[in-house]
């Protein structure tokens, strides 16, 4: 069980802009739609100075996506 | 990129976080939170939940991840709830019944069989005192039921396996009452030999427990090793039942003790719409939501083979009779 490791790296410095900011993560929470996910965190970067694109919210969310399976792995 | 360092160095905010994972793989274990948001712990077990949080793009890119420490540090800051009730068991004896009863009160945080509390306790095979895990586990209760709806009261079902536990819990929880609910072991046997439990098949549980990793290892059969754990599990909560603070209740009895004798053992004075809210968990079979809960101890009792019944006659009814007795 890990965080994702192999999150692309223009997507890191937005990774931890969230994970220091409170109100980008109520922004965030909740969110279920996948795309509906990706434009708002799109958003949310240009906002606060963290340029990021759909491509690189993508990426990120297939890479944690393996993470998770692969934790999940007896 | 993880949170780890952003947790270790200065440690985050954990206003929302909830810590759902121990990460027992590494030298020393770590916690790691997600943000479940208002979801309850409503589906019949706790990775049940976790699963649909883990579905979630938020929590699929965002976790913190800390030092065991940290969740002390959070419980001074911001103290939970105190588990209002443990519900111990000896598996396929309508446990999963009662927690879902329990948690069809928006009041109530039921957490069913969690992983990270089984791993907690087995911290000790990694040299953790026992005062140790009493601050962790506490720690860990008081994080991981932080309101998020307003809710009042905690209750925990735990694992078959953790009646073992139960004088640590105890030590950790001196005021939480608990129950132990058992079933014929003909019954629970027949169910066992068809989909055993994790502590039913030898080895499968990372643990020194003699009474589920006996010494001697491997016995004749399966149904052998199931009987054996079974009448552990058994006798210990008998040695138990012989303290204050917890009582037994036999599946048969179920689910209407619930209302009439659970819920007062759990301090939980129950008003009507209450009541009615907890009888409306009832209909459904409560692991398969889409088939009616019956009793199925006819079937059940079909079921049990000639082996079977001769080791309930050997090792489990006069424990079962022990138990009814009390």
């Amino acid at each position: 069980m890990s965080t994702p490791h192999t999150i692309e790296s223009g997507f890191e410095r937005f990774h931890q802009l969230v994970l220091g900011n409170t109100a980008l993560q109520e922004d965030l929470t909740g969110i279920t739609d996948r795309e509906a996910f990706i434009s708002r965190a799109v958003e949310l970067g240009h906002q606060h100075g963290v340029p990021i694109q759909p491509a690189d919210v993508v990426a990120a969310l297939q890479a944690a996506r393996g993470a998770w399976m692969d934790s999940q792995m007896v | 990129m993880d949170g780890l360092t952003n947790g270790m160095n200065t440690g985050p905010d954990l206003r929302g976080w909830l810590p759902v994972f121990i990460n027992r793989r590494t030298a020393a274990p770590v916690v790691e939170w997600c943000r479940p948001g208002t979801r309850r712990f409503i589906e019949p077990f706790f990775e049940d939940t976790l699963k649909a949080v883990m579905r979630e793009p938020f929590n699929l890119l965002f976790r913190h991840q800390t030092p065991l420490d940290t969740l002390l540090s959070w419980q001074r800051e911001s103290p939970g709830l105190e588990p209002g009730g443990f519900i111990f068991h000896m598996s396929r004896c309508g446990s999963t019944l009662v927690s879902q009863m329990l948690a069809a009160l928006p009041e109530n945080i039921v957490l069913s069989e969690p992983p990270p509390l089984d791993a907690l306790l087995r911290t000790d095979r990694h040299g953790a005192t026992d005062d140790q895990r009493i601050a962790w586990l506490r720690a860990w209760m008081s994080a991981i039921s932080q309101p998020r709806n307003g809710e009042q009261r905690l209750y925990v079902k735990l694992d078959a396996w953790h009646i073992f536990d139960l004088p640590i819990l105890r030590r950790a929880f001196p005021g939480t009452p608990w129950i132990f609910l058992y079933r014929n072991p003909v019954e629970v046997m027949a169910s066992a030999m068809k989909a055993p439990g994790l502590h039913l098949i030898e080895g499968l549980i990372d643990t020194n427990m003699p009474a589920i990793a006996p010494p001697g290892g491997h016995r004749s059969s399966q149904a052998e090793y199931a009987a054996s754990v079974l009448a552990n599990i058994m006798r210990a909560a008998l040695e138990h039942l012989a303290l204050p603070g917890g009582r037994a209740f036999d599946y048969s009895r179920l689910p209407e003790a619930v209302i009439t004798d659970i819920a007062p053992h759990f301090r939980l004075d129950l008003t009507g719409p209450q009541i009615e809210a907890m009888n409306a968990r009832i209909p459904f079979n409560v692991k398969t939501p889409q088939l009616y809960f019956e009793s199925d101890t006819a079937r059940k009792q079909q079921e049990a083979s000639a082996e079977v019944r001769a080791l309930c006659a050997g090792q489990l009814d006069a424990l079962y009779a022990q138990l009814r007795a009390l």
